[in-house]
């Protein structure tokens, strides 16, 4: 057969959309509890070099402790301290949605009181000129009957 | 002290159901280009044949998976082929676009070396053979992909 | 006592938005084809293939057995890296760890992706915790903003500095023909650009390219046979972070990053004191022009506070003392899964003088190259002219 020039280069679209259910696990999923529950953030504490993780964890990373006893979590928050913060001004898909992101989306690194720990969340103000580092911030709930044990019990962080 | 396990031990287990949802966006290549756009225009399977190894690669290759010389030489092939293999799929994957119970095989076309995987349609499943005669039955709008080939059902006269 | 191991060929496509031309396979077989050129080898005299790219960002899970007939690896050893940014280096470490177990004499490492069959921030999003982190992810660029936001912040440096390594960055990229994102951009030019992730313009960031990059690796008895100029991987570091301090060092501690802990080990163990005298480029894994100041700091090039005046200096560029990513780095060309590949391929052509019109006017005996991506390790390899 003669060889015939294409200039058509056939690009094909298709779209993966598959459904996971993902187990938080023992220790996030008492962290998680114990936002529906409680309306508090823990951290918990390792019994050899005292390094702290939120969410709690079951073995200290730096010593390899386990960090099993339940009675050394600690509470942090609900206020904190802002150590950086990045504020997206480009919507992007989400991938876990398929919809894309509303922007101005901005969230802060937290140092909650209480625990030298840091935590990704939203934060209310999207406006980088009134975002500053080393202000205070406060951990804003859903209403009781209205949590479910994820992240988004906390809705986000306000300035204080 | 009470350890996590006695503590949690009760409660029912947190499970986060999520989704990953990605658009993809896969260009075929200029050479599988040309066997997609006749697909389409033209209801015609071309192959690719490797000179060296004397071979015809169906769907069309660039790269000999032999000799790894690049190929160029696009050669066209036969509608019809003898079934080399295939299975019935009595289940349903959350991804998969047929209704079971469906046929799907892999053909080895008049005039190729290598094997094209497809579905079978209009025939019994209780009555396929390997060493059946199969011919392709193209839809009617086509797109330029491999669906553009809706079935390959049996020959007249091969049951 | 490991096999001692060189690089002797190197091959990679021109990096571009689109290849709407050419499928994974054949954008792969482009590099492969060039570094067996290169070496003057064909694949026969290959006897172990490592790949690698990100997972997902092409829509095929284990892509790997798909472009066997692309990269030569039928019927051949060899195996799949798949760690993020780090994956480019990591395919040059695992094909070390191929040839200096005294195995293999021969080893072709390939890194390569395709950007635009995917949105690439959307997949990274997903390497996060999906019970508390993912929401907060926009891709690899929300980590990049909190490190260069925490960077200005212990230290003093101003955007301006940042606009100043993308400057310098697209100066280099300009004379590479390889490179992506080639205009020469001004401070000015740069600082005007659109915010993506605040703190972090579009300029402040790495591109998504399409391209592949292809090294043959050798034993000693066999290297010096094939090539006159082999270029040899002296020693390398992988260092791991943990998922929670990977980006953020927490408050009271003393900061100690995989980088800093990396650049530690390898200097001590090849007795490099003074890394900035004794090394002449770095080709560093950069993905955001932060993140090129802070990581000479914590690589130990120099003290903390002092990147950002090293830019300033001009001690960065590539007719400077201590030139840093002369190809124009990731800042200037990132497909992702060949990004770290690209590194080594990028070092090695300077220390064997075939850099182009991109070449450092420094003579390089000795180079560095690193990787580093949300598989939060660190790789840091160190190349040399000669075997001592």
């Amino acid at each position: 057969m003669q060889q015939k020039t294409t200039d058509e280069l056939i690009t094909q679209e298709m779209l993966l959309k598959i459904p996971y259910r993902w187990a938080a696990g023992e220790y996030v999923g008492e962290f998680l509890r114990e936002l529906r529950h409680s309306g508090r953030i823990y951290a918990n504490k390792c019994p050899k070099c005292g390094r702290f993780r939120c969410p709690p964890a079951p073995v200290c990373s730096r010593c390899h402790t386990r960090m099993e006893e339940r009675e050394k979590w600690v509470e942090v928050g609900p206020r904190g301290t802002l150590l950086a913060f990045f504020v997206a001004e480009q919507s992007f898909l989400v991938p876990t949605t398929g919809d894309m992101l509303e922007i101005p989306f901005s969230v802060g690194v937290i140092w909650p009181d209480g625990a030298p720990v840091a935590l990704w969340h939203k934060l209310e103000e999207t406006n980088p000129d009134k975002i500053k580092v080393g202000m205070r911030v406060e951990a804003v709930f859903k209403p009781e009957e209205q949590r479910q044990a994820n992240i988004f019990d906390i809705l986000y962080f306000k300035t204080v | 002290m009470k350890k996590m396990g006695q503590e949690t031990a009760n409660k029912e287990p947190i499970v986060t159901p999520g989704w990953i949802i990605m658009p993809y966006r896969y260009s075929v290549g200029a050479l599988a280009s040309k066997f997609f756009v006749e697909l389409r225009d033209n209801k015609r399977i071309i192959g690719v044949r490797c000179s060296e190894c004397n071979r015809v690669i169906v769907p069309p290759r660039s790269v000999c998976n032999k000799c790894f010389r690049k190929l160029h030489e696009c050669v066209e092939l036969d509608c019809k082929g003898t079934l080399l293999t295939y299975t019935i799929v009595h289940y349903t994957p959350s991804c998969e676009w047929l209704k079971p119970p469906f046929a799907y095989g892999i053909i080895q076309l008049d005039g190729a070396d290598t094997g094209f995987t497809h579905v079978l349609g209009e025939v019994d499943l209780d009555n396929i053979r390997i060493g059946m005669r199969v011919e392709a039955m193209f839809k009617d709008k086509r797109q330029g992909n491999i669906l553009d080939i809706q079935y390959f059902r049996p020959l007249a006269g091969s049951l | 006592m490991p096999q001692r191991v060189a690089i002797v060929g190197i091959g990679q496509t021109r990096h571009t938005s689109r290849r709407p031309d050419v499928n994974d396979g054949e954008l792969i077989n482009e590099a492969v084809s060039a570094a067996l050129a290169d070496a003057q080898l064909t694949m026969k005299d290959i006897e172990t293939v490592i790949i690698g790219n990100m997972e997902f960002f092409e829509g095929h899970h284990l892509n790997d057995a798909m472009l066997v007939d692309y990269t030569g690896a039928r019927g051949k050893s060899g195996f799949k890296m798949n760690t993020g940014g780090t994956v480019g280096t990591m395919n040059v470490i695992s094909g070390w760890y191929n040839v200096a177990s005294g195995l293999f004499d021969t080893c072709l490492v390939i890194g390569w992706e395709k950007h635009d069959e995917a949105p690439t921030t959307s997949c990274i999003t997903t390497i996060t915790d999906p019970a508390i982190d993912r929401p907060y992810a926009v891709g690899a660029l929300s980590g990049l903003a909190i490190i260069s936001m925490n960077y200005m912040t212990r230290t003093g440096c101003k955007v301006e500095h940042a606009a100043m390594v993308r400057a310098q960055a697209s100066e280099n990229a300009s004379r590479n023909p390889n490179a992506h994102v080639r205009d020469r951009l001004s401070v000015e030019d740069i600082l005007k650009a659109r915010m993506v992730v605040y703190p972090l313009n579009l300029y402040f960031l790495c591109p998504t390219s399409v391209g592949a990059c292809a090294t043959v690796l050798a034993s000693e008895v066999k290297a010096n046979k094939i090539t006159k100029k082999p270029v040899w991987i002296k020693d390398h570091v992988t260092v791991h972070s943990d998922y929670s301090g990977a980006l953020f060092t927490f408050p009271g501690e003393t900061r100690e990053t995989s980088h800093m802990v990396a650049g530690r080990k390898l200097f001590q163990r090849n007795h490099i004191t003074k890394p900035i005298r004794e090394i002449q480029v770095f080709e560093m894994y950069d993905p955001c022009a932060f993140v090129q100041m802070s990581w000479l700091e914590d690589f130990g090039i120099c003290g903390e506070g002092e990147g950002w005046r090293l830019v300033e200096k001009g001690v960065t560029a590539r007719e400077g003392e201590f030139p840093v990513c002369p190809s124009g780095g990731v800042l200037c060309t990132n497909a992702i899964g060949d990004s770290g590949t690209l590194r080594v391929a990028e070092a090695a052509l300077q220390i064997r003088g075939d850099a182009g019109e991109h070449q450092v006017t420094r003579d390089v005996k000795t180079a560095l190259a690193s990787g580093y991506g949300g598989s939060y390790w660190t790789d840091l390899l160190l190349l040399s002219k000669t075997l001592d």
